[in-house]
C-alpha cells in the first residue's frame, strides 16, 4: 500500500524525469529491435522501419504507461486550463454558480461554525465534560432556583460523587477601583474557594483562595485575570502582595490567573478581571443568612451524570431547604448544556434550514449545468467524434464543476469566516469561544467537504445529461435551436423550494427583528418610557457598626435629595426596583392546582403613580396605607384574571404565603400588566403592597423619574447625592434592559444574518435561471425583436418564467412560515409568532427582490440585437 | 485511450515477465527477447502491453528498476525482481499450474 502511494507520489513530483527516462527507454528497445533486424540481414533503413513498425506508436505507448502511473495529472491540468476557457465563454451561468456555490457554503459554514461554537464545542477547560451546574427546583411548584442556600454544598460535598464543588457568579458584578481622584470600574466575579479545582485552572501567579479567606471579614483578597494584570499593571510580579483599594474595600492581590483563561458562565458577560472570594456564613443559621449561591462542581472521574444525579437527590434530602419551600430537589447539569439554552432548538432548525438551503441550491447549480450543457452539447458531440472517450468527456465535466464548487467553497469559507467574526462582534463577550472559521479544523474540513460533495452531485448531474444520448445525435441537433421554451420542470420546482426556504427564514428573522425593536421601544407596562427611570443603588458607607435602621434613614435622605435636583419628577422607593434581581419577599398564592408563584413589590408612597401605573379598577395604594391599611395590595391585570377570573377583585380579601408565612390581603385596585427581569413569556403576577418594617430596612436603593429631554441627568443626582454625602451608582432603566437582552439580541442577529443570506441566495437562483434562459433563448428573442416585440414584452416574457414557481413558494413559505415559527414563541417579545404585519414585510422583501433579481438579467434579453441572435445559427 | 488487444490470458504476461526476470535483471527489451527465444518464437509480445506491464509491476513493487548501462553500452532500463516479486511468482505459477491442470482435466474428459 505505502509502496504504492509512494511510487504514485513520485511520478507526480517527477513526472518530468520520468517521461525523459520512459522516451529514452522506448527508443533503446526499438534500436535494439532495429539492430537485431540489420544482423539478420536487412539493410539499416528498413530495419529500423521494421523495427518501428513492430514497436508502434511510440506516444501511444507512452501514454499508455503514463496511464499506470498518478491519476493522470496532466490531463487534469488540461481539463482545468479548458474549464477556466469555458467559464470565460459562459459567464452569466459561472458567475451564477460560483455566487451560488459560495453563498451557499459560506452560509452553511458560518451556522456550523456559530451553532458549533454555541452548542457543541467543548468547554476551553481541562475535563471540561465534567464540570456541571447544580440548581434546585422546587417539587412542589416545579420553580427553578438557579441559586442555593450555602448548606447544598456540604450536602453535595459529602456524597463523595463531585470531587469539588464551588459557588461561582453567573451575572458578573463590578467593583470600583480607586485611581488617584476619580474610580475605574472593573469586572468582577464571586467565586469561592474550591472554584479554581472546579474549572481545572490554578492561577498561574501566586495562590488560589483559600476556605478561610470565603469567611465573613477574611475575604479581603482578589485575583487577577491575565489580561487584566497586563494591562493594567504592565504584567510585573510585584502586583502579589499589593493592596488594591476599591470603592466596595481594600483587597490584596495573591494570584493572577493564566492568559486565555476562560471564565465558565451560560449567558454574555464580560470577562471577570478580578475574582474574589464569596462568603459563607456558618455560624448563622441558615435562615437568617439568606444568602444564595450559584453552584458549579466537577464529577469525580469515572462517576457518571446520572450516578452524580442521584447522589444528588439523596443530598437534597439533607438540605434544611430555602426558608418558603420544604421540597428542594437538586439538578445537576452538564455546564455546556446550559450555554444557550432556550436557543438550543431555534439554533438547530437554523441550521437545518441552512443545509436544506444549500442543497436546493446545489441542485439549482447542478440544473444550470444541465441547461449549459444542453447548448454545449454539440461540442461534445465533436470532442467525442473526434476520439475522446465517454470517460474523458465524463471527467472534463467533473473537473468543471468540481472547480466551480472549490472555487466558490474558497470563496463561502471567505465569506462564512467575515460572517463569523461579526456575529462574534455582536458578542464580545466571549460566549462564543474562538469563534473564528480559520484556526478551526472542523469547519474548515466541513467547508471543504461541503464544497467538494456540491461539485460531485453536480458533476454527476451533468454526467448524467450527457451519458443520456449517444454523441451524434448532438451533431445532428446542431446549434442550441430546438430546445424546450420553458423552464424545467426541476427547475421551476428548486426555485419554489428555495423560494419557500427563504421565506421562512425571512419570517423568522422579521419576528426576532420586530421583536428586538419592540423591546426597544416597550415601555414593559409603564406609564412612562424606561429611557425615564434611573434606578439609585446606594453604597454602603464606609464606617462599622452600620444597623438597619441607619439604612433606612440614609435611603430615606438619598430620596430627598434625589427628588429636589432639577428634573427628577419622583423619587420613590420601590422594592425590589424593576427589572432587578433583588429578592424582596416571596409570594405564594394557594390555588386548587396548588400554589402559584407571584411577584411581590413593596411599594413606598407615591411609588405606583411614579411608575405611571393608572388603576383600571380601584385606586392606587395611597400614603397613609402603610400605617392605616398595611393589608392593601394592588394587583396586576394578570393576577386579578388568574384568581378572580370574571369577578371584580376590588375588595376581595385573598389569603397568601409571604416569606412563608400565611396572611391576608386585601386587593384595592387593579393596574395594567407590568413586566419583570424575565422579559419574554407570560406577563408575571405582580402585587404591590405598602412597605412592612423589615422590607423597609432592606432597602438598599430607589427609583428616580425624571422629566423627558433632561440629558445626562444620571450624573446630576449622583452628583448631588455625593454632595450630601451619599455615595450611590445610578444605573438608566434602559441598560439593564439591554444587559437583560444581550444574549437575545446576539441570536436574533445571528438569525437575521443568515436570513439575509437565504434570501441572497435565492435571489442569485432566480437571476441565475433567468439569465441562462435569456442566454438560451437568445435566438428566439431575436426573432421576436425582429417581428417587431417591443423590448417590456420581452422582459414580461422573460419574467413570466420564474414568477409562477416564486409566488408559488412564496405561498407555501409563508403557510410554513406561519406553522414552524411558533417555535420562536418562547424567544420573542410581545410579538404574536404568526404577526401580521411582519409577515407583510416579509411577503414584500421577498417578492419586491425576487423580482428585481430576475429583472436584472431580464434587461439582457430586450437587449439583444436580433441581427447578431440570428447570425448565432 | 489506449487501444490494447489482449495478446495473452490476463494475468499471463505479468507471470512470465516476473518469471524472465527471475534469472537475472533485464532491461525492457531483453525481457521481450528472452520470451520469444525461452517460448520458441511461439509467443509475441506487443511492446504496447510489456511497458505498462512493467510500469504495474513496478507500481505493486514486485519487481524494482534503476537506469544502467546496456551490453552496447546505451543508457537503458534495467529491471529486477524483489523480495515481494519472488513470493509473487511462486504464488502465480502454483495458481498457473493449477489451472492448467484443470483446464488439461476437462479437455482430456471430453
Amino acid at each position: 500500500m505505502w509502496h504504492r502511494i509512494f511510487s504514485r507520489l513520485r511520478a507526480f513530483l517527477q513526472r518530468r524525469d520520468l517521461d525523459q527516462e520512459l522516451q529514452e527507454e522506448l527508443r533503446f528497445h526499438v534500436d535494439m529491435a532495429a539492430q537485431a533486424n540489420e544482423r539478420s540481414g536487412m539493410p539499416r533503413d528498413v530495419a529500423r522501419c521494421r523495427a518501428m513498425r513492430d514497436f508502434g506508436g511510440v506516444l501511444q505507448h507512452a501514454e499508455a504507461v503514463r496511464d499506470q502511473r498518478w491519476l493522470g495529472i496532466d490531463e487534469v491540468r488540461q481539463d482545468l486550463r479548458h474549464a477556466f476557457r469555458t467559464f470565460r465563454r459562459a459567464p452569466v451561468f459561472s458567475v451564477a454558480a460560483l455566487l451560488t456555490f459560495a453563498i451557499g457554503i459560506g452560509a452553511t459554514t458560518a451556522t456550523y461554525s456559530v451553532v458549533y461554537s454555541l452548542l457543541f464545542r467543548p468547554l476551553p477547560l481541562p475535563g471540561a465534560e465534567r464540570v456541571v451546574s447544580v440548581m434546585g427546583r422546587s417539587a412542589r411548584t416545579g420553580v427553578q432556583y438557579m441559586g442555593l442556600p450555602q448548606d447544598a454544598f456540604t450536602a453535595l460535598h459529602t456524597s463523595g460523587a463531585f470531587e469539588s464543588v464551588a459557588s461561582w457568579d453567573y451575572m458578573g458584578s463590578r467593583l470600583r477601583l480607586a485611581a488617584g481622584t476619580h474610580l475605574e470600574p472593573v469586572e468582577a466575579a464571586e467565586v469561592s474557594a474550591d472554584f479554581f479545582a472546579v474549572a481545572g485552572v490554578q492561577p498561574a501567579l501566586g495562590r488560589a483562595f483559600r476556605d478561610a479567606e470565603c469567611r465573613p471579614g477574611a475575604d479581603d483578597v482578589v485575583v487577577l485575570s491575565h489580561e487584566y494584570w497586563q494591562r493594567r499593571f504592565g504584567g510585573s510580579a510585584g502586583v502579589i502582595g499589593r493592596r488594591l483599594e476599591f470603592k466596595e474595600g481594600g483587597r490584596t492581590v495573591i494570584g493572577v490567573m493564566p492568559p486565555g483563561f476562560w471564565y465558565p458562565r451560560v449567558r454574555p458577560i464580560k470577562d471577570p478581571e478580578v475574582l474574589y472570594p464569596s462568603v459563607f456564613n456558618w455560624d448563622k443559621p441558615l435562615a437568617s443568612a439568606g444568602a444564595v449561591h450559584f453552584l458549579i462542581a466537577r464529577v469525580r472521574s469515572g462517576v457518571s451524570l446520572s450516578a452524580a444525579q442521584a447522589a444528588a437527590d439523596v443530598a437534597a434530602r439533607r438540605l434544611s431547604a430555602l426558608p418558603d419551600d420544604k421540597d428542594l430537589r437538586l439538578s445537576v447539569l452538564p455546564f455546556r448544556q446550559q450555554m444557550g439554552h432556550s436557543w438550543r432548538r431555534i439554533l438547530l432548525l437554523l441550521q437545518a434550514a441552512v443545509l436544506l438551503l444549500l442543497l436546493t441550491a446545489t441542485a439549482n447549480v447542478g440544473n444550470l449545468t444541465l441547461a449549459h450543457m444542453r447548448a454545449r452539447r454539440l461540442e461534445f458531440a465533436i470532442r467525442s467524434t473526434l476520439g475522446a472517450s465517454p470517460r474523458r468527456v465524463m471527467r472534463q465535466m467533473a473537473t468543471e464543476a468540481v472547480t466551480l464548487a472549490v472555487a466558490g467553497g474558497g470563496l463561502g469559507i471567505a465569506l462564512a469566516w467575515w460572517l463569523v467574526s461579526v456575529s462574534s462582534h455582536l458578542l464580545p463577550q466571549r460566549l462564543l469561544f474562538a469563534p473564528t472559521v480559520r484556526l478551526d479544523v472542523h469547519v474548515l474540513a466541513v467547508g471543504l467537504a461541503l464544497s467538494v460533495a456540491a461539485g460531485l452531485a453536480v458533476a454527476l448531474v451533468s454526467a448524467m445529461a450527457t451519458i443520456s444520448r449517444p454523441p451524434w445525435t448532438g451533431l445532428m441537433e446542431g446549434t442550441p435551436g430546438r430546445q424546450r421554451r420553458s423552464v424545467g420542470f426541476l427547475q421551476s420546482g428548486l426555485v419554489s423550494i428555495q423560494s419557500v426556504l427563504a421565506v421562512v427564514l425571512l419570517a423568522g428573522t422579521g419576528l426576532v427583528l420586530h421583536s428586538l425593536a419592540r423591546l426597544h421601544t416597550s415601555t414593559l407596562g409603564f406609564g412612562y418610557p424606561l429611557a425615564r427611570f434611573l434606578t439609585v443603588e446606594i453604597d454602603a458607607p464606609t464606617t462599622d457598626g452600620w444597623t438597619r435602621p441607619d439604612w433606612a434613614a440614609l435611603v430615606d435622605r438619598g430620596l430627598q435629595v434625589a427628588g429636589r435636583v432639577p428634573g427628577v419628577e419622583a423619587a420613590v422607593s420601590l422594592s425590589p426596583s424593576p427589572l432587578s434581581m433583588e429578592m424582596f419577599g416571596s409570594l405564594e398564592v394557594p390555588s386548587d392546582d396548588g400554589p402559584v408563584r407571584g411577584d411581590l413589590t413593596f411599594a413606598g408612597p407615591g411609588a405606583l403613580e411614579a411608575l405611571g401605573l393608572r388603576p383600571v379598577g380601584g385606586r392606587l395604594l395611597s400614603d397613609t396605607d402603610a400605617k392605616l391599611h398595611p393589608d392593601a395590595a394592588v394587583v396586576t391585570e394578570g393576577f386579578a384574571r388568574r384568581f378572580f377570573s370574571m369577578q371584580n377583585p376590588i375588595g376581595r380579601v385573598l389569603n397568601v404565603r409571604i416569606n412563608g408565612k400565611t396572611t391576608a390581603r386585601t386587593i384595592v385596585g387593579v393596574v395594567p400588566n407590568v413586566r419583570d427581569r424575565n422579559l419574554i413569556g407570560e406577563s408575571p403576577l405582580v402585587m404591590f403592597t405598602p412597605f412592612d418594617a423589615h422590607a423597609a430596612s432592606r432597602r438598599r436603593s430607589f427609583l428616580v423619574r425624571v422629566s423627558p429631554d433632561t440629558g445626562d441627568i444620571g450624573r446630576s443626582v449622583a452628583a448631588s447625592l455625593k454632595r450630601a454625602g451619599i455615595e450611590c451608582q445610578v444605573s438608566p432603566l434602559a441598560a439593564t434592559r439591554d444587559v437583560l437582552f444581550a444574549s437575545e439580541r446576539f441570536y436574533s442577529g445571528v438569525i437575521s444574518g443568515f436570513g439575509g443570506i437565504a434570501l441572497l441566495l435565492v435571489l442569485v437562483g432566480i437571476a441565475g435561471v433567468v439569465g441562462e434562459a435569456v442566454v438560451r433563448r437568445t435566438r428566439e428573442i431575436g426573432v421576436r425583436v425582429a417581428m417587431g416585440a417591443r423590448p417590456s414584452q420581452v422582459v414580461r416574457l422573460v419574467l413570466r418564467q420564474v414568477a409562477v414557481p416564486t409566488a408559488l413558494g412564496v405561498g407555501f413559505g409563508t403557510l410554513g412560515a406561519i406553522w414552524l415559527t411558533r417555535g420562536l414563541r418562547g424567544v420573542l417579545f410581545e410579538v404574536e409568532p404568526g404577526d401580521p404585519l411582519t409577515f407583510l414585510v416579509v411577503l414584500l422583501v421577498t417578492g419586491t427582490s425576487a423580482l428585481v433579481a430576475a429583472w436584472l438579467p431580464a434587461r439582457r434579453a430586450a437587449r439583444i440585437d436580433p441581427v447578431e441572435a440570428l447570425k448565432m445559427e | 485511450m489506449v487501444n490494447s488487444k489482449p495478446d495473452l490470458l490476463q494475468g499471463t504476461l505479468d507471470l512470465l515477465i516476473l518469471r524472465t526476470l527471475a534469472l537475472q535483471p533485464m532491461h525492457g527489451w531483453g525481457i521481450s527477447l528472452r520470451l520469444q527465444q525461452l517460448s520458441d518464437d511461439v509467443l509475441r509480445v506487443n511492446q504496447g502491453s510489456l511497458y505498462p506491464a512493467l510500469h504495474r509491476l513496478e507500481v505493486q513493487g514486485w519487481i524494482a528498476s534503476e537506469m544502467g548501462t546496456s551490453e552496447n553500452n546505451r543508457r537503458a532500463r534495467f529491471y529486477r525482481l524483489t523480495a515481494k516479486g519472488r513470493r509473487q511468482l511462486a504464488t502465480e505459477t502454483e495458481n498457473w499450474e493449477r489451472m492448467s491442470l484443470a483446464i488439461a482435466k476437462v479437455l482430456q474428459a471430453g
